[in-house]
């Protein structure tokens, strides 16, 4: 009997302590978001979040299937905070019809990307990051006042709203589908 | 409201057409019933499912919009709705619970806030609230509510059932109209024969029938209702029979008589025309059916009622009043003469010999006429007129007849009154017995006394023959005869017993006495009571006796002959009967009637008849009886032709009990001849 209090005793304390690592981790994290939010604009946001609804609506070819599935890769340049914004927002969320998770990566980290954000001051190393884009990269523009050839997608404001514009040649070159849901929102080039 | 009165008057085939078509109308009802609700369910299903898939499409299309901030899209997809005239409008919320998109039919206001909002499907009143959470993957991304009205759903609820209530009093009419025509065709013959029932029950008339051709149920109860009516029919002109017709001659019955007097009366009184009612009795009748039995009299009446029928003319008719009692009915007399012809045949022809059952049988009637409108203006009184004539008729001797005069009521209440005194004298014990003597043609011997029946009616003597008829009539005659026959056997034994020489008592005693079953019996029984020998008791009879009732009288006199009772016919010589019963008779006294006697001496015909009755009297060993003698002529001319015996006031008047007995003791004394035999 006694024994078996004290195994209780310390299943509870050890229960205790778990909790008050967890909330200090989760505590550390909301700082970090809290930390990088306080850096990105609203728009960057705003950005980063349609980035991960383009993945809901654009199937690439399964060249290689995996179980489980791989992620889909998003690439981004010189944006620690962007890339820490993604990565917490993408986490627990899922996209495709295989389910795929979702992870942003700087793209001088990985080998090939499902898709590529590129923005205006990123467009000098721009055919350096190309080369090392697979053939199905989907490039996503961060403004429509610069141009990088093989993009795909292109954000754009209107009326004060962020829009995009999509590329269907660029697209079908890059071999993926876009939904008819997405390519409705879109102004098709 | 119809009360049960009313329903009572609705007629049983419409009832039966109304509840026929109810019965076709009902399933139909039930059926339609079923399909409205049928069809307004699927209606209503339809267009839920109609609002799911368009909810459905606008979840699956507006997910990219909300994902994407895209209100304008949002928007752009929900006026897709402008073609659903049933949409109010349509909301998009994000997951915040904030409006992302709207779309408003014009004129409708959005009424359901979106915290009241359940998910999926809400129907308040007239409205339906759908609603349906807009999701990626396992993303909430926000609802959409769509609200309609049910306007649709109401008008098509309204059109069918315009169309079920239009089909339903299509399907009501034909149902009616078919049932009705088939109806009409079926109970055709029901209906005739409601008609049939009911004009016999009003008119109670039977004479109708119905055609039947039929060889179903409908002609077994045709053919029953023209059997019952047959039935009906025959009973009514058996009852009708019954009520107008006598039984017996087949004649009309007083009933019959008295309807046709009285159309008769009118018809005369309007052509100012005569008609005669004439009451007949017949005559003896009462001794021929109490002697002959009821069999016999009830031929008799037959054959009368035939005669009667023959000597009838086509205008007039002849009923049976009842017993022996006809009435006749002679319209559009001209005169009296008319009358006389007719009533004189009637005497004439029923005054011939009948034939009955091997009696030949002597009737005759007494004939009372009354005249319209003379004698009375109406029906009851011509008959009371008629019948009273009758009586004086009948007071006149057989066969006779008297028209009716207003003297005769007087002598009516007379009579009535005369037969109430009769009824008290009996109970009164008012009548007694007086007493002639009968003494030998030599004047010495005292042969007998004749008892003679005497009534004071205040202080004054009534005739015998004022009041015997009338105890006759009133049913008193066989008490009194048989109070004579006890009263005067009992004075003759109480003269024997008072030392006196017996000698006979002469008793008259009527027909109906004799031939009644009990007349040995009860005169055997009063010689009994009194002591009386039967040799000193004489009865005396008519000759009516003899007519009508030979048969039974003989067997009857034969015995009390036997018995040694002295049978005497009295009043010899003034009935109608065949002589041939003197020698077939019994008879041992002839009494030659007093008329025929009071004649002696004035005529030589009276002693002629007188001279035949002592020689036929004489020649059949009977002994004669003068009634009646007064005078020393008369005496000597009946001495001379050998008369036995002389009654009369020549040697005593009638005498009472007391003065008999003086009168017997002085002819005892003075003769002593009695006393010593």
């Amino acid at each position: 009997m006694q024994s078996a209090l004290y195994s209780y005793q310390d299943s509870q304390a050890f229960k205790i302590i778990f909790k008050i690592i967890l909330i200090a981790f989760v505590s550390l994290a909301f700082c970090d978001t809290a930390k990088s939010e306080t850096q990105l604009t609203k728009k960057d946001k705003l950005k980063a979040a349609y980035l991960l609804n383009f993945t809901r609506f654009i199937e690439w070819p399964n060249n290689t299937p995996e179980i489980p599935p791989a992620p889909i890769r998003i690439c981004v340049e010189d944006s620690p905070e962007f890339l820490l914004f993604f990565n917490q927002m993408s986490a627990n969320r899922k996209s495709g019809a295989q389910q795929q998770t979702v992870k942003a990566y700087l793209s001088s980290t990985v080998d090939g990307c499902e898709l590529l954000y590129v923005k205006e001051s990123n467009k000098d190393r721009f055919e350096k990051i190309k080369a090392g884009l697979s053939e199905n990269t989907v490039i996503v523009s961060d403004s429509d006042k610069v141009s990088f050839p093989g993009t795909s997608i292109t954000f754009y404001e209107k009326n004060k709203n962020l829009r995009f514009e999509i590329d269907l040649q660029q697209l079908n070159a890059a071999n993926v589908s876009a939904s008819s849901e997405l390519l409705k929102l879109a102004r098709i080039k | 409201m119809i009360t049960s009165k009313h329903r009572n008057k609705i007629g049983f085939f419409y009832k039966h057409l109304i509840a026929v078509v109810a019965i076709n109308i009902l399933p139909l009802f039930i059926m339609s019933g079923f399909l409205y609700s049928n069809f307004i369910a699927d209606y209503k299903a339809n267009l839920l499912e109609a609002m799911d898939s368009e909810i459905n499409l606008l979840v699956a299309t507006s997910r990219s919009a909300l994902l994407f901030n895209d209100q304008q899209s949002a928007a752009v997809l929900l006026s897709s709705l402008e073609n659903y005239t049933s949409t109010r409008y349509a909301q998009i919320y994000d997951a915040n619970m904030e409006l992302f998109a709207e779309y408003k039919r014009p004129g409708q206001l959005v009424d359901m806030p979106a915290e009241q909002l359940n998910t999926g499907l809400m129907i308040i009143g007239q409205t339906i609230y759908l609603s349906k959470v807009i999701s990626l993957g396992e993303e909430n991304l926000g609802f959409i509510v769509i609200s309609a009205n049910t306007k649709a759903l109401n008008i098509q609820k309204q059109r069918y059932l315009l169309i079920i209530g239009v089909a339903l009093l299509a399907s009501l009419i034909l149902a009616y109209l078919l049932n009705w025509t088939l109806q009409r065709r079926l109970t055709s013959p029901i209906s005739e024969l409601i008609s049939l029932v009911g004009y016999v029950a009003k008119n109670e008339r039977y004479h109708k029938r119905l055609n039947n051709e039929r060889d179903d149920e409908i002609g077994d109860l045709i053919l029953g209702v023209n059997t019952m009516l047959d039935t009906i029919e025959t009973h009514e002109m058996q009852l009708y029979n019954r009520a107008h017709y006598d039984e017996l001659t087949q004649l009309p019955n007083r009933h019959l008589l008295m309807e046709r007097l009285s159309h008769s009366i009118k018809v005369a009184d309007r052509n100012k025309s005569e008609i005669a009612l004439l009451f007949l009795d017949l005559d003896r009748f009462k001794i021929i059916n109490d002697s002959l039995g009821h069999r016999i009299g009830d031929e008799l009446l037959l054959e009368v009622a035939g005669k009667l029928v023959k000597v009838l003319r086509t205008s007039d008719s002849v009923s049976r009043w009842g017993g022996d009692e006809f009435v006749m009915l002679l319209e559009d007399i001209k005169s009296t003469e008319d009358i006389d012809i007719i009533v004189e045949k009637i005497i004439t022809e029923l005054a011939k010999p009948t034939i009955v059952s091997g009696h030949r049988l002597h009737v005759s009637t007494s004939v009372g006429i009354a005249r319209f409108p003379q004698n009375g203006k109406d029906c009851q009184s011509l008959l009371k007129h008629a019948d009273i004539s009758m009586y004086h008729a009948k007071e006149q001797g057989v066969g006779k007849y008297c028209y009716f005069n207003s003297s005769m009521l007087n002598k009516s209440v007379q009579r009535l009154s005369m037969e109430m005194h009769v009824h008290k004298a009996f109970e009164d014990s008012d009548f007694f017995l007086v007493y002639q003597p009968q003494v030998s043609s030599n004047g010495e011997k005292l042969i007998g006394f004749e008892a003679l029946i005497r009534w004071k009616l205040n202080g004054a003597f009534v005739p015998p023959n004022k009041f015997l008829q009338i105890i006759e009539d009133v049913g008193l005659m066989h008490q009194l005869s048989l109070w004579v026959l006890e009263e005067a056997c009992t004075q003759n034994m109480r003269w024997q017993q008072a030392g006196f020489a017996p000698v006979k008592i002469s008793i008259n005693l009527p027909p109906s006495f004799i031939i009644q079953p009990q007349c040995l019996q009860n005169i055997h029984s009063v010689l009994n009571d009194t002591g009386l020998a039967p040799e000193y008791l004489e009865i005396e009879l008519t000759e009516n006796t003899f007519l009508g009732s030979r048969l039974i009288a003989g067997p009857i006199l034969q015995s009390l002959k036997d018995l040694g009772i002295s049978i005497a016919i009295d009043d010899f010589g003034t009935g109608y009967s065949c002589m041939s019963y003197l020698q077939d008779l019994p008879i041992g006294t002839l009494k030659i009637d007093g008329s025929f006697v009071k004649g002696l001496g004035r005529s030589q015909a009276n002693e002629g008849i007188v001279r035949s009755i002592i020689t036929l009297g004489k020649s059949l060993d009977m002994q004669i009886v003068a009634e009646c003698v007064e005078t020393e002529k008369q005496l000597a001319i009946l001495k001379k032709m050998d008369c036995d015996i002389i009654q009369g006031y020549l040697f005593s008047k009638p005498l009472t009990a007391e003065n008999a007995e003086r009168y017997l003791a002085s002819r005892q004394v003075k003769k002593g001849l009695n006393r010593a035999s």
